[in-house]
């Protein structure tokens, strides 16, 4: 039997029109078929894993269907104050012992919640309060920001346990335990909850928080770092991943050229700055532990050991130092002002972050990270005028404007015209589940039907198949560059395994869930019926209506035509189409196994 | 049409009712091995220490008058603790005691172990990103964007450039390393070739691990229309295929998925039986008890599930060598060495070995002490052997800091096994016995890195202070001597694998001779 034509693409508008229309009582408003593939393109960009069923959310509540309106809808909610992660989103985290941010309180204030409030709290709690405000939060661009955050500036969990519970162990804590890995978690709520805050806002803000917060601060050694001769970890990795990066590109008549930012010198000279940055426990047993940061001046004796051969000591030479001095440098860094030894106010670490955050190499690192994220993940020209505009709008603000910059990127042509960039980026694990619960939400599965008990162990297992498919362990990455990013490192065989394992895991956990309630099928049944289609083309393109807002090529719709009209034993000639209710268990399987096989393509893995 | 029902196949082709229709599926499947390659009976394995471990507390030079209790606080290791290396030794080289495991290896009457010390990256520039770069691609970064990232890995182009489409290589580890990296191309183009797969457990099993890595696992409700043919394609195969840019590189590798997946259906048995008692620990069956960690050594384990999923990478590694025809190459890492606090020493209070670096090495060397002992069991043949690489991107610092760790350094020591029922292929340095570049006119000593040409141009490699050890030979000389040996590789493919490699001039290019 000779496969049948398409006829998909009507029919498919009609979906799309019809559900922007039931989701919003708004006056119904005609949009092209460009402009709902530009406001697809800017809502999975803009969120952790925006479906078409965002799309008409969107649109019922923007004046019209361009796409700088639906940023502009974003925004605003984004810079909303105070923070609201929305109805859902709250009822959700309210199940979770996390305080959700009702203003723009600084969660790292004396008296916000204290240290000692932090009892019962679980770092795998944590990470499924991460997993609700990724998937049902409303203030979305905020969520996304604040993850990007996170992985910029990682720290782990992990690791900051271990040193907390050494220390309460040797300070005579009976519980030290406990005590550490409820003490790891908040500090990692604190600081997760203060890259929220700043999402949008002052780089150097953030770069404040993490430089001075406990997670950073023992991830990375700065907690145990003195003289004579002291670590290097942080020095090194906040020249590298967290400010300026290795090098920079000068424009030269022959093309760029990358010159460093910095040399070994340099980074000796910022571990001197840093050694002294500590943290103390201002309590003692058996008051609850109460960690502060501290600054302890390093007593370096000055000379050279006379016991090491050939091999002059590093003591910090006494006055006022000087970076970034080296003749090979790239100019566009520039050289810090003197910084004082052991002034009075900012420590000597406070002048070497605000020199940071101000640099035009900051500026120009930070702005291509963003540029990869929200434009596409290939490297930029080294001169791309957008990036140009972004570093210019990083200086709008002193310490870095990161809300001008985001904006930049998001009113540009590339990323609103430029259709060879969409489908291009890789979904992460979160953004994949993000994604495949909202197509749930869409097809009017409740996340807040069920108990308290209920969402919580299905959030669970929603965090489990994250870690076991697709290795993505949320407060917990090993690698001081966080989760990893690019297509060499998401897209691989074990990664596309994982990612549609992880799909067919949820579609399971979900569509057990819906079992209990309104039905799955029933409610594809009633969609179908809505629209009166009762056919296998309503319901391919149906599919691709969830799953990838018709994007597929006439390619893949065929194979996924020939499935559905075929029987399970691959012979054409069901009933479905003569009686569909009749053979509805057939149907059944048939919409399952259809789902995962949409759930292995490739698309999947893009946004 | 019914399509053929490929579990009765896959069940036929275990039971070798059709064997010579295996042979000729997969040659169908994954293309023919190069006339270099062609029946190599010599498999690679790669092992990434990332992070930088501390060389100079593996193989102890003893000898360097720099090497002192004061320069190392509490990471030094008296000589008298450490594991004395036999034959000629001018350096009185001696190895970490948690490398016991492996000292057999480097003190048999004929070493079938070697080590080159300060050998590394004459571009070094301490930072872990563009030194594994480097390692892992085999080209030096000098001039590069700081996020350039999708660089192809040299492993990948050994398969795509001379072994040709197929399944040759694999990435055993929780992240895909960049040794065995496809590069997709800022304008979106590749080549099919270069997608080398990415193997790991999808879950823990501990029976079986890499057997998970197949259809069944990811399909178990899906029919067989569903998954369909490659010839016509058909079904998943057919969905596979196609595409441009992005999507047809993200197809490529789903096409590549399939096919590995099915490799490993159709060969690896279940659960695999390592040869000649070699023990890969904290899997499951034990029998015999498994002896790691034992009362003596488990204050060396550092991270009991870093440690553990190490070993059931090293397993999955040697289960697709030894029995996926064409898989040549496969890579493990471990991470954990960047031990920039709490390194570890000797503790002569309680007179053993301790610390995070001591646990590390303990794995490392007891893992490949089990693919010796495999491959002296005949794992790979009468005629066939398995070289054992063991890299990291750079040494440490020749002095502790005052947290008792090692700060990024320059020269490393790079380990080379080869083992096999045959005599090893390994050779021992004329001048310096097991240890290369330990002789004292070889020795460029632990402060030495004051030599203003290594480094990028302008941006010298190790400005004074000078702290670390420098580079006596190119870790690149290492690979083209593998390649060379192993696989008779012409200069001409070398340079394909090792841009610009012939002409690398000096003496950190000479290749040293430890193996034939």
């Amino acid at each position: 039997m000779a496969p049948v034509p398409l006829r998909g693409t009507a029919l498919l508008r009609t979906a799309i029109l019809t559900a922007c229309t039931a989701a919003s009582a708004a006056a119904q408003v005609t949009y092209t078929a460009a402009e709902l593939s530009r406001g697809g393109h800017v809502l999975r960009r803009m969120q952790h894993g925006a479906s078409v069923f965002d799309l008409p959310n969107v649109l019922a509540n923007s004046t019209t269907s361009q796409a700088t309106n639906i940023i502009n809808f974003i925004l605003a909610k984004t810079s909303t104050t105070p923070i609201n992660a929305g109805a859902e989103a709250n009822t959700l985290l309210g199940y979770y012992p996390f305080p959700i941010p009702v203003g723009l309180s600084d969660p790292a204030a004396v008296g916000y919640v204290p240290q000692t409030g932090s009892v019962g709290w679980r770092i795998h709690e944590l990470s499924e309060a991460a997993i609700v405000r990724a998937v049902w939060s409303e203030d979305t661009l905020r969520e996304v920001m604040t993850r990007f955050w996170q992985e910029h500036f990682n720290t782990n969990w992990g690791v900051a346990r271990n040193y907390l519970r050494n220390m309460f162990l040797a300070q005579g804590y009976a519980n030290a335990d406990t005590l550490a890995q409820e003490y790891a978690t908040y500090f990692e709520w604190q600081q997760n909850d203060r890259f929220r805050m700043n999402a949008l806002g002052n780089f150097r803000a953030l770069l404040g928080a993490s430089a001075k917060g406990v997670p950073m601060m023992i991830y990375l050694d700065t907690v145990i770092s003195q003289g004579p001769k002291p670590n290097e970890n942080y020095a090194r990795e906040l020249f590298e991943l967290h400010t300026m990066s290795p090098r920079s590109p000068l424009p030269t008549p022959l093309g760029a050229a990358w010159l460093p930012n910095y040399d070994y010198s340099d980074i000796l000279a910022a571990a001197e700055i840093f050694s002294g940055w500590t943290l103390v426990n201002t309590s003692t047993p058996p008051a609850a532990p109460n960690i502060q940061f501290s600054f302890l001046p390093t007593v370096c004796p000055t000379g050279t050991n006379p016991n090491i051969t050939g091999h002059v000591t590093t003591c910090p030479t006494p006055g006022a130092k000087t970076l970034f001095t080296a003749p090979y440098l790239n100019p566009f860094v520039g050289a810090t002002p003197p910084i004082p030894e052991n002034p009075s106010g900012p420590t000597e670490g406070d002048l070497l972050l605000d020199h940071l955050a101000n640099s035009p190499a900051t500026a120009y690192f930070i702005s291509t990270k963003l540029y990869r994220l929200f434009i596409k993940d290939v490297e930029p020209d080294p001169f791309d005028p957008l990036l140009l505009s972004c570093v210019n709008m990083w200086s709008t603000q002193p310490g870095g404007n990161i809300q001008a910059v985001v904006q930049t990127l998001l009113a540009s042509n590339e990323f609103l015209n430029d259709t060879t960039i969409r489908w291009a980026n890789e979904r992460q694990p979160i953004e994949a589940v993000a994604q495949t619960v909202d197509i749930f939400h869409g097809i009017g599965v409740n996340p807040l039907g069920g108990s308290a008990a209920e969402h919580k162990a299905r959030i669970a297992r929603v965090r489990t198949l994250i870690e076991e498919y697709g290795g993505q362990y949320l407060f917990r990455y090993g690698p001081p560059d966080g989760f990893t990013r690019g297509d060499s490192e998401l897209l691989t065989t074990y990664r596309m395994l994982g990612a549609t394992k992880l799909r067919q895991e949820l579609y399971t956990l979900f569509g057990a869930f819906t079992t209990n309630y309104p039905s799955i099928y029933f409610d594809y049944l009633t969609h179908l019926t809505f629209v009166n289609w009762l056919d296998e083309w309503s319901i391919i393109n149906w599919f691709h209506f969830v799953a990838f807002n018709n994007e597929l090529s006439g390619g893949d719709q065929t194979l996924q035509w020939l499935f559905l009209a075929t029987d399970l034993n691959g012979n054409f000639g069901n009933t479905l189409t003569t009686d569909f209710l009749n053979n509805l268990p057939v149907f059944i399987q048939r919409v399952t196994t259809g789902l995962a096989y949409i759930a292995s393509h490739p698309l999947n893995n893009l946004k | 049409m019914q399509q053929p029902n490929r579990f009765d196949r896959r069940a036929a082709l275990k039971a070798g009712v059709a064997g010579s229709l295996a042979a000729a599926l997969v040659r169908t499947s994954f293309g023919a091995s190069p006339a270099w390659m062609a029946g190599s009976p010599h498999k690679l394995l790669t092992i990434f220490l990332r992070g930088g471990y501390d060389a100079n507390s593996a193989v102890i030079p003893h000898g360097d008058p720099t090497y002192t209790s004061v320069n190392r606080r509490s990471t030094f290791i008296p000589q008298a603790n450490s594991i004395a290396i036999n034959g000629l030794n001018p350096l009185s080289m001696g190895l970490n005691p948690a490398l016991a495991p492996i000292a057999p290896l480097v003190n048999a009457a004929t070493p079938r172990m070697v080590f080159l010390h300060a050998t590394g990256n004459i571009a070094r520039t301490g930072s872990h990103f563009d030194d594994q770069r480097t390692w892992d691609t085999a080209t030096t970064q000098c001039s590069i964007p700081p996020l350039f990232d999708i660089e192809e890995g040299w492993i990948t182009r050994v398969v795509s450039e001379i072994f040709g489409v197929g399944f040759h290589a694999a990435s055993v580890s929780e992240s895909m390393q960049q040794m065995y990296r496809t590069r997709l191309r800022p304008n979106n183009t590749f080549t099919a070739s270069r997608v080398v797969p990415h193997i790991r457990a999808l879950r823990d099993y501990p029976n079986d691990a890499v057997s998970q890595f197949t259809l069944d696992t990811i399909f178990p409700t899906l029919d067989n229309k569903l998954v369909g043919n490659a010839a016509p394609p058909s079904g998943l195969r057919a969905l596979f295929s196609g595409g441009a840019g992005k999507d047809a590189f993200a197809r490529a590798v789903g096409s590549q998925m399939l096919e590995s997946a099915e490799a490993v259906a159709q060969f690896v048995p279940t659960p695999y039986l390592p040869l000649g008692g070699a023990l890969y620990p904290f899997g499951k069956p034990q029998t015999p008890p498994n002896p790691y960690p034992t009362p003596a050594n488990a204050g060396l384990l550092w991270d009991i599930e870093l440690i553990r999923r190490f070993f059931m990478n090293l397993r999955d590694a040697m289960a697709l060598l030894r029995h996926v025809p064409d898989v040549n190459v496969a890579g493990i890492e471990l991470g954990g060495f960047d031990t920039h606090s709490n390194q570890g020493g000797w503790n002569t209070t309680t007179n053993q070995i301790e610390g995070q670096l001591a646990g590390l090495l303990n794995a490392v060397a007891f893992g490949i002490a089990s693919v010796d002992a495999e491959a002296s069991a005949g794992a790979f043949g009468p005629n066939g052997s398995i070289t054992v690489l063991v890299v990291s991107e750079f040494g440490r610092t020749s002095a502790a800091n005052t947290s008792e760790g090692t700060d990024h350094g320059a020269a490393s020591c790079v380990w080379v096994g080869n083992f096999g029922t045959g005599a090893t292929r390994v050779r021992t340095s004329l001048t310096s016995g097991a240890v290369f570049n330990t002789a004292a006119t070889e020795w460029p000593g632990l402060f030495s890195a004051n030599d203003q040409t290594f480094g990028c141009p302008g941006n010298p490699s190790a400005p004074p202070p000078h702290q670390f050890m420098k580079i006596a030979t190119d870790f690149r000389a290492v690979y083209a001597r593998i390649l060379r040996t192993l696989y008779s590789a012409t200069p001409a493919q070398i340079d394909q694998v090792i841009p610009g490699y012939s002409s690398l001039t000096g003496t950190t290019a000479v290749e040293p001779a430890f193996i034939v």
